[in-house]
């Protein structure tokens, strides 16, 4: 595992918005940062690729318990959505089942699981199209570990069959960076090209039909289909939380609902409390243990309200809105140090398959100023 | 070499570098010369809002004029390509409708935690 540095494309920024990443650059400075990459042996890749696939196994036992011993209370779960976690826990509706597990790697000892952001990732079209394009424009000869297009095309056209329509709706909040609007219509290209038929609504739009006891768009038709780049947590919290019951059987989610278990990192003392001492995983508590630790809250996103603990004493922390229903506590893992610039793998799975990495470099925590830097291996 | 055949991404990237912002998905074209009632941020509100006026005059919404053809935004999204002051006379312009029949369809009942937020998506992780 190297950090090698390159250097830009001429004109790298019209390149990337051709493929949609308009949220190259942040604050004047680049998030997509192809003045460097990182370079892994194919054995390296191999170590990756399996301790991703070992993990989502872990994650799956690890559901199976909290389904099994009534854990939902842990995990800050309203009450009234839990009969639906348990039903499609055993129904497995369809869905993409991708997900992404954050993870430290150094190339040398195993890979070390940070979190699973599977209900709402992001970084897909970075991951997906802007690094392969990258890659194949600069190291030509070499290889990436990327098939998470082809995989998510092939999930597309594998579940079509089973969905309540070919007509689909696709929701996501009116973020002028552009990047959860994007993400969405990258999915919707790869769901059309699966032959079925996308429209996009802002979460806000969505209607509820009291008489029809269903969710409308803004035509008043009924969603048969919604997929979400919004959060369970937050949809269950809402006013029209309530109603997801009411029309449960009329249409399918996607992503599920018990990715609530999963996504939530309550899941992270369940998994280190039934595969204690595992290589891929921290030891990881609801409580502090020990004067070194990350203190992370259940529910949160873009790195926010972490705080890392060094021998008693704070040495890093971030601001934001979360942590209401509770923290966990996760043992500090040193990122490896490239001069100053720390990786987080993000390693992507669809069902259960591998199906890719991106990076971000950040500092101690990986919030909403690091950079993705895109990688090789030969 | 892998292609890829992205062309609502590529359509909606240029759209939302091309303006302020891209069309939202909620708007649509008004056939006629519309006025929409919208808060001090200048996204639209329900119409009551501007037409129950305090006594005193003093208020945080006002009309906001859209001529035929522009796009009128839906509830709670940024409006755009009008003016607060009419070209035509305001009796022209009438308040737009909403979108489905009132009373049937209730809207803004998911969103809230989201527009609090820069979105739903979780692309930084805690990575220590």
């Amino acid at each position: 595992m190297q950090r090698l540095a390159t250097t830009p494309r001429p004109d790298w920024q019209r390149i990337v918005e051709h493929h949609g990443l308009i949220w190259h650059t942040v604050d004047n400075k680049p998030y997509w940062n192809e003045s460097a990459c990182y370079r892994f042996t194919t054995t390296e890749i191999d170590t990756l690729e399996a301790a991703t696939a070992e993990l989502y196994r872990l994650c799956l036992a690890a559901g199976q318990h909290v389904i099994d011993n009534n854990l939902f209370p842990r995990f800050g779960i309203p009450d009234y959505i839990v009969p639906l976690i348990r039903r499609a826990w055993d129904q497995e509706p369809p869905a993409l089942n991708h997900g992404r597990f954050d993870l430290g790697y150094d190339g040398v000892h195993p890979p070390k699981m940070f979190e699973y952001n599977c209900d709402t990732p992001t970084a897909i079209l970075e991951t997906a199209v802007i690094q392969w394009e990258w890659k194949a424009t600069v190291f030509p000869k070499s290889d990436q570990f990327n098939s998470l297009h082809d995989r998510l095309l092939a999930k597309w056209k594998d579940i079509a069959p089973y969905l309540k329509s070919r007509a689909l709706h696709f929701t996501h909040v009116n973020d002028h960076a552009g990047e959860d609007t994007l993400t969405v219509a990258y999915l919707r290209d790869l769901a059309n090209q699966a032959g079925m038929k996308s429209t996009a609504i802002f979460t806000h739009d969505i209607g509820w039909n009291a008489t029809a006891r269903r969710f409308v768009d803004l035509d008043g038709r009924p969603i048969d289909v919604l997929f979400h780049l919004y959060p369970w947590e937050w949809l269950t919290s809402e006013q029209f939380g309530p109603h997801i019951v009411d029309s449960y059987d009329a249409m399918d989610w996607i992503e599920p609902v018990w990715k609530m278990m999963l996504s939530n990192k309550a899941i992270l003392p369940v998994l280190w409390e039934l595969f204690p001492d595992h290589p891929n995983l921290l030891p990881c508590y609801a409580e502090p243990k020990g004067s070194t630790y990350v203190r992370k809250p259940m529910l949160a996103r873009e790195g926010a309200n972490v705080t890392v603990v060094k021998d008693g004493r704070i040495v890093a922390g971030t601001d934001g809105s979360y942590g209401a229903e509770g923290y966990v506590y996760q043992r500090l893992y040193d990122l490896p140090d490239f001069d100053g610039n720390r990786p987080v793998i993000g390693s992507w799975i669809v069902d259960g398959e591998p199906a890719g990495m991106g990076i971000r470099e950040g500092g101690l925590i990986t919030g909403n100023t690091a950079r993705f830097v895109p990688h090789v291996f030969s | 070499m892998k292609r890829f055949t992205l062309p609502l991404t590529t359509a909606i990237s240029a759209a939302m570098l091309a303006s302020s912002g891209c069309r939202a998905s909620g708007d649509w074209q008004a056939d006629n010369n519309t006025k929409v009632c919208v808060d001090q941020s200048g996204k639209r509100m329900p119409e009551d809002q501007c037409m129950n006026q305090p006594a005193n005059g003093v208020s945080p919404y006002r009309w906001y004029y859209i001529a035929r053809g522009g796009y009128v935004p839906a509830y709670y999204s940024p409006a755009s390509g009008g003016s607060y002051a009419p070209s035509a006379p305001s009796d022209s312009y009438a308040p737009a409708p909403s979108e489905a029949p009132p009373g049937a369809i209730t809207r803004g009942g998911f969103g809230g935690v989201g527009e609090g937020h820069a979105g739903g998506g979780e692309g930084e992780g805690a990575g220590e």
